[in-house]
């Protein structure tokens, strides 16, 4: 027996429960007199029911409603029906008003806070959270629908998949206020319970209620039970619309909390040192649809292509919202975007940006500690061993680097080359005062390739050094008359080490001309700019002379060409000093 | 076995003294006689030699030559070398008369029987033996008639002969030890033989060799050398001597042959020394820093430059050998053998 039948207390027409006999509260039913009721009693409690009934299937349909077996009693009629529709009417806001009242909501929240929209609709409720990213971004996050029939079970009887008529009807015709047979204080306690077991919703999250199914009591009492103590506005009325829908667009729309900058490198004039930076591409405010453009700069562009990063600083730094790469050339280019929404950019200029997949730390990463001076003039000093094996590997190499520099400096006077090539010493007594040197000072390219074309190979001996202190010492006298503006390269081609400046225990002999290959080569390191470079056959003869002849750079013959001596020698930039990133317009 | 006249008496009324030489392979030997002569000359007048024989003119004159004007080194010495020359010079000689002594200069001839042998000689029979394995050479009888015929040309003759010198030229090369540290693998063999035979003839003195020994320490001109007789402060000057070339103090040469020994990785020179001490009289040994080649003087050089010294280096012509910058300068080669002349003499 229903437990309406065993308490007799409820309302037989809405079943509100406290009925003591007076009208009822919430339908006005007025109690029928005590005793047997007469035939025109009954026929006015069954049009009450049967009315009440018709304002919630009114409320699922204005049309089909009417016949849904729900109804109590029989099918209303037209009268009844077009008083039901007008009954089961309330009054539901825009939604054009629900997405401005949302953008007040939004635009006034602050980084750390937290906006749930609960939306209660015909099959269930759905929390939308909507906060502040760590770029500064508003985002929504949606969660699942919890459905009717786990916050109010007893009013879904049978399986959820029923066809049209079936259980899936009568509990939307009960959630729409079709409580006869319904206990109501079970059901709210119920909707109680499950509310806070399943809705759980976090402190200190504002609370914005939203009723898609508009009138349904069941809804809106759950709306009222999760608003309780959070929030004092009422719940926003919809009738029908995607609210998660407009929520996203909402969000979408608003205007820019933060600046956005493009990330640049910025070069520090004293030092040369490279560090990334960014110049502001939106400004906090611009609204969706704001196009900005901006000019940089590329120097020395990666060969992977320039990165056009877009990022936001927030207390900790730096953000990157967004990461494309394009090719090209040296030299300004125009930046065009446009802010297509919260945190997306769309560039339009420059043409073929396309997504950057590769991880930040590793674009950052491809950044020189230094930006390489472009090179304006460049005076190069060639001292080539002439004994040996290696001979001839040696002034091939120097001729191709000479020829690649003059590729690079092919205006007059911007380039000239020294050659030195360097012999043996004669040790014995009576040849002591040999020269050991050929080539000429500073000349032309070609006259230089051709020094080095015609220079002899002299014979090889067992004495494991060789004159290239006589060398430097050639290259002390006369480095001085280089302007200090020039930038110099002294590139030196050999094998064995200079020959000590005094006989010490090494028993390495010692020059016979009393030159001191340290001395000498700290008076040429006095230059300012210059660069030191030393190509050995091998590491046979790997001393601390050669390191610090190779000061700049030691390389081995084998595996050195011209390209690799014009990286190490920054006429050309090496592809570690090459920049993944735009300088801004007025730099480098 | 005997290389001079048994009774060891010089025309000039001076002594015979019949000198060994001993030394391990490359320790110079050849080399020091072959600076000989130059030595000699550099006496300004006061000391000459002669050849007795003409296998001893004809050796002086030879390697003379090779070291002075082809500037290269000899050849090592294949199998004993027998060489026979008068050290000519004067000397001071106290004349006693009835009621006083006085002083007076004679002439003092040095007759100097030399045995130069080669180095692997010292090594004794046994490494012979290892050698022959080595090489997988197989010796016929033919080989031991020829080895026979030589006339007394064995390690063993070679014993026979130092044992009967009265005095031994040691050379130590101090650079051959850091190499290969068997200095004292080579010296005891032919040691403990000599003591032997001095034992079989009789002639020890006590426990000790008859012998006066010379050891000289080779190659002062090498760098290690050098700097390592630099470092030990135990470098000093002739004030006498035009070019200043650097000496070695006659009271640290012997620690310095000590400090020598302990840079070989063996230090096997170090048994050398005290094998020298157990088997010689002390007041019969001595101690020489020599150089065959000496000191390296640059042409317009009016002395000795402690910045560019050296004197040998790598032949420019043969590979795997060296060959002499400039002009050789004796030092401490005619010294060793004056100094056993006199000893001898007495």
């Amino acid at each position: 027996m229903p437990r309406y039948e065993r308490d007799p207390s409820p309302c037989p027409v809405c079943f509100a429960p406290g009925g003591t006999g007076g009208t009822c509260g919430d339908c006005g039913w007025c109690p029928l007199p005590e005793g047997t009721p007469t035939r025109e009693q009954e026929r006015r409690l069954e049009s009450a029911q049967r009315m009440f009934d018709a304002v919630a299937a009114a409320r699922i349909s204005p049309v089909e409603g009417r016949d849904l077996p729900y109804i109590r009693s029989s099918r209303p009629s037209d009268t009844e029906w077009a008083t039901a529709r007008r009954y089961a009417q309330v009054d539901t806001d825009s939604a054009e008003g629900f997405r401005d009242r949302l953008h007040q909501v939004l635009a006034g929240m602050p980084d750390q806070g937290r906006l749930s929209i609960v939306e209660a609709g015909e099959t269930g409720i759905t929390v939308t959270v909507v906060g502040v990213d760590g770029f500064g971004l508003p985002r929504s996050r949606r969660r699942p629908t919890v459905p009717w029939r786990d916050l109010v079970p007893m009013l879904a009887a049978g399986p959820v998949d029923e066809p049209a008529g079936g259980p899936v009807d009568e509990l939307r015709f009960r959630l729409a206020g079709g409580f006869g047979g319904v206990d109501r204080i079970r059901l709210w306690a119920e909707l109680e319970r499950n509310l806070t077991q399943r809705l759980p919703l976090p402190d200190g999250h504002q609370i914005m209620p939203v009723c898609t199914a508009s009138g349904w009591p069941v809804p809106e009492r759950a709306l009222a039970m999760l608003g309780r103590g959070r929030t004092q506005d009422p719940p926003t009325r919809l009738a029908g619309g995607d609210v998660a829908a407009v929520v996203s667009e909402t969000v979408a729309a608003l205007p820019l909390r933060g600046h956005l900058e493009l990330v640049v490198v910025r070069v520090d004039r004293r030092t040369g040192q490279v560090h990334p930076d960014g110049v502001r591409l939106f400004a906090a405010g611009d609204q969706v649809g704001t196009e900005r453009s901006l000019t940089f700069r590329c120097v020395h562009p990666h060969p992977d292509g320039t990165v056009l990063a877009v990022a936001t600083w927030r207390d900790d730094g730096p953000r990157v919202l967004s990461i494309g790469s394009v090719h090209l050339p040296e030299g300004e280019h125009r930046l065009r975007a446009v802010l297509a929404g919260a945190g997306r950019i769309k560039f339009l200029d420059p043409a073929g940006i396309t997504p950057e997949h590769r991880p930040w730390s590793e674009l950052m990463a491809t950044l020189p500690d230094r930006l390489a001076p472009q090179v304006a003039e460049l005076d190069v000093v060639c001292l080539v061993d002439l004994s040996g094996d290696g001979s001839a590997a040696r002034r091939r190499l120097a001729a191709e680097f000479v020829k690649l520099a003059a590729r690079r400096l092919p205006e007059p006077g911007r380039l000239r080359v020294a050659v030195i090539g360097y012999g043996r010493h004669d040790f014995r007594m009576e040849a002591e005062d040999a020269g050991v040197l050929q080539g000429k000072w500073l000349a032309p390219p070609a006259a230089a390739l051709d020094t080095l074309d015609r220079l002899r190979q002299v014979w090889t001996d067992r004495i494991p050094s060789a004159p290239v202190e006589d060398a430097l010492h050639q290259v002390a006298k006369r480095i001085t008359t280089i302007p200090p503006e020039r930038k110099v390269v002294m590139l030196t081609l050999g094998e064995r080490p200079p020959h000590p400046p005094r006989d010490d225990p090494s028993g390495m002999l010692p020059c016979p001309h009393g030159h001191d290959w340290g001395s000498l080569l700290r008076r040429v390191q006095r230059h300012p700019g210059l660069l030191s470079v030393a190509v050995l056959d091998s590491a046979e003869h790997l001393t601390p002379a050669w390191r610090r002849i190779g000061g700049d750079a030691l390389l081995r013959l084998d595996r050195t060409d011209a390209h690799k001596l014009a990286a190490v020698t920054r006429i050309v930039v090496p592809e570690s000093g090459r920049l993944a990133f735009p300088l801004p317009a007025s730099e480098g | 076995m005997s290389i001079g006249p048994m009774n060891h008496t010089a025309p000039h009324g001076g002594r015979t003294a019949r000198i060994g030489l001993w030394g391990a392979s490359g320790s110079g030997k050849t080399s020091y006689l072959a600076s000989l002569f130059v030595a000699v000359n550099q006496t300004q007048g006061r000391w000459n030699i002669v050849g007795v024989d003409k296998e001893s003119v004809d050796f002086l004159a030879e390697k003379t030559d090779t070291l002075t004007r082809r500037r290269r080194f000899p050849l090592k010495t294949e199998g004993i070398q027998h060489l026979s020359w008068t050290v000519m010079g004067t000397t001071e000689q106290t004349v006693r008369e009835r009621w006083r002594k006085r002083t007076e200069t004679v002439p003092l001839h040095i007759q100097l029987d030399m045995i130069d042998a080669p180095g692997g000689y010292f090594k004794g029979a046994e490494e012979d033996e290892k050698a022959g394995e080595d090489l997988d050479i197989d010796i016929d009888f033919n080989d031991a008639e020829d080895a026979s015929a030589g006339g007394g040309n064995t390690p063993e003759d070679l014993i026979d002969q130092l044992t009967e010198c009265d005095g031994i030229i040691y050379l130590f090369d101090p650079l051959r030890e850091n190499e290969h540290g068997d200095e004292f693998q080579h010296f005891q063999w032919a040691l403990q033989n000599i003591v032997h035979r001095a034992a079989q003839n009789g002639t020890l003195d006590g426990m000790h060799l008859p012998h006066h020994l010379a050891v000289c320490i080779t190659k002062l001109d090498a760098p290690k050398v050098f700097h390592t007789a630099s470092k030990r402060g135990c470098l000093t000057v002739d004030p006498d001597d035009p070019y200043l070339f650097p000496r070695v103090r006659d009271d640290k040469v012997e620690d310095l042959f000590r400090d020598l020994g302990r840079l070989s990785p063996t230090r096997s020179a170090l048994m050398v020394h005290d094998a020298i001490k157990a088997s010689f009289h002390p007041g019969r040994v001595r101690y020489f820093a020599t150089s065959a080649v000496g000191f390296y003087l640059g042409r317009r050089a009016t002395r000795f430059r402690v910045a560019d010294f050296q004197n040998v280096i790598p032949d420019p012509d043969e590979r795997q050998k060296y060959a002499i910058r400039g002009d050789i300068h004796p030092i401490n080669v005619l010294e060793p053998l004056l100094w056993l002349g006199q000893q001898t003499r007495r």
